[in-house]
């Protein structure tokens, strides 16, 4: 194999590829990634098992077809700090020769024989959807599933979709997510439950360009895959197996109390009532009345915090607790200048809405 | 067949059957013998043993001795000078007063008496074969008494076949004299057995005499109790936490002088050191209560070993809390060297109370000699043990920074920064660039602290020739990015140096008890802060688990979890505790349960708290493998000082080792310099 990269498209590549690497694994075949040159194209792929990404560079010239395994923190490293515009890889036998103006990397590879197969991206894609629509579905969802819980089906994101919406659902049992966005076509069949890991969406995510939001990202649900085609790349990723709880009993129908304020000012109090918090004490009280609402927390070491908040406040007083951190990941990912909190009592949950496309419920703390 | 007819039994028989109640091996009829020497007055005693008593027991006392006229009635049952009224029952100031004793031992034994007193001109003896008195006769002897029995139990042969070897009868008598001996300082005992010397204890201060219920190597590792409110007075020595051993053998208990067993004082002694020694083990102590003889009923048992209370709870309270008093008040740390047959040498006597004393000492004026040094940095000199005001610690906060290497899993997630590695960074090495990994430059150099002199003035000891003026600025130039006050090895212990040497710390443990104190506190403060879930937890549950639920479900919801039963085979949790965010809820209950069913839960309701925080500090706290920044070092350090009990954690085991100068000298063959 011989091959000449444009070492800026090469980078973009190899930055994202470092995500879809293994961290821990003792197969060393596992901790490279694998280039493929042929029909004027390189193929970078990396996969750790659960997940694999491809990534189409067609900045090459090849001069000679060919496959190998390099592992990804050395190539990585060194065409990151390479100061040439262009790299030449050369595989000799069982090493790399990349070379650059002035320097010249002898790296061993891995056998290309022991990387694993990776499922192809062929049928036709069951969903379609813009890069920005479904950026911000993953960004005001993947926050709130959960990181490593036993009960697996909450460590991923939950993607239905019928006609032309799409729905992701995310809980971690204390808080659920769920964001809604339009389809670029409607699906020809209704996407019921799949689960798609977090570490996936997160890639994803990564790989919608931020200057072509407008792009369209295909995504195809299989019995227990799921693949995302997005511009010059392919993400493919196992679905996780396990049932979703039933997120709709857990949206509270019956909330008699709404306040509404603007999202910046409730974030900034929510932050700033919590500067005393601590471990053990974590939780923010809130007294919603007509004259708006006094959030104060109070923690034994370090002392207590009040803050009051005007805003507008619909139904009977009430006083409740929440993990601030809950409100503030929520707040953030936010995109309305406006938001409102629905509530019934202090130990039912609250609802958090901004616009018809996002919702958030989140579980009161006993203070 | 004829009827068997009903028949009054004879004296003898009715002595021979009430002697299995108070004689039951040799070891009794020493303890009978010698409360009666005890209670005449004798200032030495000497017993001797032949074949574990079964051949001889011989028992010679100095006391005021028996009047021939009464030497006949000695033997007699019920006979006693120790009661003279009905009320005297009630105001039991004597040892023995029931009058069984001798008229038991002698309907199983063969027994001679020789005794005279002290106005008598000759000594008198007497026999008695198993039931059998003779008349007094003149003999040779001096002022006292001197009592042998012969061939025990030789008419009861099924109780002899009980009996076990010499060597075990010998080993209860043994132990039996050291009860004995411990409650009367001013006798002197002596224990022969086989004409071989086994006890010789000269007449003592009480102190002296309680020691000597230990082995050698127990008694430097010994604290004074020694407290009184109106009517009781509780006084006497406990061990270490480190003393604690399998079996009681190292407790004794004495009310008004008499040796007893209690379950309640037992009870109170093993909670005051709770959380210090590992379960199952006894704690060392001998403990004396004096209370006025009309607050307690030592009438229950013939043996007199158990006892009934007016006000156990008064008792149960004085122990424990005075028990407990002293052990907070005290340095806990178990020494790293297993230190044997050293001598009780002043100056590690000096050592330890000056150890004691720095511990005590406000953190804002150390008294350490290094301070006094010219190299003392307060930061770097005084880094390890003294709370730093500048640097306050951080808030209890575990989940958040110690959770670092856990999220890198998922790096790009939670913090969008392309420099989040995945590498796991090893502080002991990174954080100290400008020194050896073996020195870094938060510890100070090994200081000698018998003389306060530190390392640093003598430079060519340690660096060969480094002039002290470099060695101040390299210590200075690193202070400015926070020197750690201890290094981390292998992500799970943490060495710092203390005052007389290094201590090592088991990072796990140590934050396991700092997070049970804080949390104990916290709860007196009203419940743990829970979270609502949004969708209750269930999990799978036996009847019996469930009906345990319901059990401990009000002290659940103090900690701040609401779990209930769910359905015939179901539990479900609603709440749970917020600072065990990371903890499945569902998981963290059905332990419990599960350990509830196999009954590893005591269910009183303080023990059941402390089970349960004690479950959650274990969980919440870092684990052995997790990699600590130096701050975080800095701060569990700081956080231990404030701690009670921090020398071990709440399952007792010890959370820091302490290796003195002293020892490494001795290892390391420098002692005699």
């Amino acid at each position: 194999m011989k091959v000449i990269c444009n070492r800026g498209a090469l980078l973009n590549a190899l930055a994202v590829m470092g995500n879809a690497v293994s961290t821990r694994t003792p197969k060393p075949a596992l901790l490279c990634v694998k280039l493929s040159a042929q029909n004027d194209q390189l193929t970078v792929t990396a996969t750790d098992l659960e997940l694999a990404l491809e990534i189409f560079d067609n900045q090459v010239e090849i001069n000679q077809p060919g496959e190998c395994l390099l592992p990804v923190d050395k190539f990585y490293s060194i065409v990151r700090e390479s100061i040439d515009d262009t790299i030449s890889i050369e595989i000799e036998n069982t090493t790399a020769h990349i070379k650059g103006r002035d320097s010249h990397f002898k790296v061993f590879t891995q056998p290309v024989d022991e990387f694993p197969p990776i499922p192809e991206f062929t049928d036709k894609a069951d969903l379609q959807i813009q890069g920005g629509v479904l950026k911000r579905l993953i960004n005001q969802t993947l926050f709130a599933a959960a990181k490593e819980s036993s009960r697996y089906a909450f460590n991923g994101v939950l993607v239905s979709a019928a006609g032309k919406k799409v729905t992701l659902v995310s809980t971690d049992g204390r808080r659920l997510a769920l964001a809604k966005g339009d389809l670029v076509t409607a699906s020809d069949k209704k996407v019921g439950s799949a689960i798609i890991p977090c570490k996936a969406l997160q890639l994803v995510d990564k790989l919608i360009d931020n200057d072509q939001l407008e792009e369209v990202v295909s995504i195809q649900i299989r019995e227990n895959r799921v693949n995302f085609k997005v511009g010059n790349a392919t993400l493919t990723s196992s679905l996780i197996e396990g049932q979703f709880p039933p997120y709709e009993d857990v949206i509270p129908k019956d909330a008699d109390k709404k306040m509404s304020a603007n999202t910046a000012e409730f974030l900034s109090a929510i932050k700033r009532a919590a500067l005393l918090s601590t471990e053990e004490s974590k939780g923010v009280r809130m007294q919603f009345s007509k004259n708006g609402l006094i959030l104060t927390s109070r923690s034994p070491e370090a002392g207590e915090a009040t803050i009051n908040f005007p805003c507008k406040f619909e139904g009977d007083d009430v006083e409740i607790g929440f993990n601030p951190a809950f409100l503030v990941d929520t707040l953030k990912v936010v995109n309305s200048d406006e938001i409102s909190l629905e509530l019934s009592a202090a130990n039912r949950p609250g609802l958090v809405k901004s616009g018809s496309d996002f919702l958030y419920v989140i579980m009161p703390v006993n203070l | 067949m004829a009827l068997p007819r009903i028949l009054q039994l004879s004296a003898g028989l009715i002595n021979r059957i009430a002697a299995g109640e108070v004689i039951e091996r040799p070891a009794s009829v020493v303890k009978e013998l010698v409360e009666n020497a005890l209670d005449a007055g004798a200032s030495q005693i000497t017993v001797e043993i032949e074949d574990g008593g079964l051949s001889l027991i011989r028992i010679i006392d100095n006391g005021c001795g028996i009047e021939s006229s009464d030497l006949p009635l000695a033997f007699a049952s019920h006979a006693t000078s120790k009661l003279t009224s009905d009320d005297d029952l009630f105001r039991i100031a004597t040892m023995g007063f029931r009058g069984e004793a001798l008229a038991s031992i002698g309907a199983v034994a063969q027994a001679r008496i020789v005794s005279r007193t002290a106005t008598s001109q000759a000594a008198w003896e007497i026999y008695n074969r198993g039931g059998a008195i003779s008349d007094p006769q003149a003999a040779a002897g001096n002022t006292g008494t001197i009592i042998e029995v012969r061939n025990l139990f030789y008419n009861t042969p099924a109780r002899r076949k009980f009996l076990r070897g010499p060597g075990t009868e010998f080993s209860h008598i043994s132990e039996m004299v050291m009860r004995l001996a411990l409650s009367w300082p001013a006798v002197a005992f002596k224990l022969l057995h086989n004409q071989r010397t086994t006890l010789d204890l000269p007449a003592t201060t009480t102190e002296d005499r309680l020691l000597a219920a230990w082995p050698q190597d127990f008694r430097a590792l010994h604290l004074n109790v020694d407290t009184r409110d109106a009517e009781i007075h509780l006084r006497g020595i406990i061990g270490l936490p480190e003393l604690a051993r399998p079996t009681a053998k190292y407790q004794f208990l004495y009310l008004n002088g008499r040796s007893i067993r209690d379950k309640f004082i037992i009870h109170a002694l093993r909670e005051a050191y709770r959380g210090l020694t590992e379960p199952g083990r006894h704690p060392a102590a001998v403990l004396m209560i004096d209370i006025p003889p009309h607050d307690v009923d030592v009438n229950v048992h013939p043996t007199k070993t158990e006892v009934r209370f007016r006000d156990g709870g008064r008792i149960h309270g004085l122990v424990l809390s005075t028990v407990r008093e002293k052990l907070l008040g005290s340095d806990l740390t178990p020494h790293a060297v297993a230190r044997r047959d050293q001598p009780d040498d002043p100056q590690r006597q000096d050592m330890r109370s000056r150890l004691a004393d720095f511990f005590r000492q406000p953190p804002a004026t150390p008294a350490s000699p290094l301070v006094e040094t010219p190299q003392a940095d307060p930061n770097s000199a005084s880094a390890p043990f003294l709370i730093n005001p500048s640097i306050p610690p951080p808030a209890p906060t575990t989940a958040a920074p110690f959770n670092q290497n856990h999220e890198t899993r998922y790096p790009s997630l939670l913090t969008r920064q392309p420099g989040a590695d995945t590498f796991v960074h090893a502080p002991a090495i990174t954080a100290a660039p400008s020194s050896s990994p073996l020195t870094p430059p938060g510890i100070s150099p090994l200081s000698d602290s018998t003389t306060g002199q530190s390392v640093a003035e003598k430079p060519q000891s340690f660096d060969g020739g480094q002039q002290p003026a470099s060695r101040m600025q390299n210590i200075a130039a690193t202070d400015a990015n926070v020197a750690p006050p201890a290094i981390q090895l292998h992500n799970s212990y943490l060495v710092a140096q203390a005052d007389d040497g290094l201590v090592i710390i088991d990072q796990h443990a140590l934050h396991e008890r700092i997070m049970y104190e804080e949390l104990l506190a916290r709860i007196s403060r009203g419940p743990l802060e829970s979270q609502r879930l949004l969708i209750p937890q269930t999990f799978p549950a036996s009847q019996r688990q469930l009906d345990l639920l319901e059990q401990i479900q009000p002290l659940l919801l103090k900690l701040g979890i609401e779990a209930e039963r769910f359905g015939p085979s179901t539990g479900a949790v609603q709440a749970f505790p917020t600072f065990l965010q990371r903890l499945e809820p569902a998981t963290f209950v059905q332990e419990l349960l599960e350990r509830g069913e196999q009954e590893l839960l005591d269910l009183h309701e303080e023990e059941l708290l402390h089970e349960v925080l004690d479950m959650m500090a274990c969980k919440a706290a870092i684990k052995a493998g997790d990699p600590l920044s130096p701050t975080e070092i800095e701060a569990l350090l700081a956080r231990r000082e404030l701690v009670e009990r921090s020398s071990n954690c709440p399952h007792g085991r010890p959370t820091t080792l302490r290796l003195s100068l002293r020892d490494l000298e001795k290892q390391f063959k420098r002692t005699g310099f």
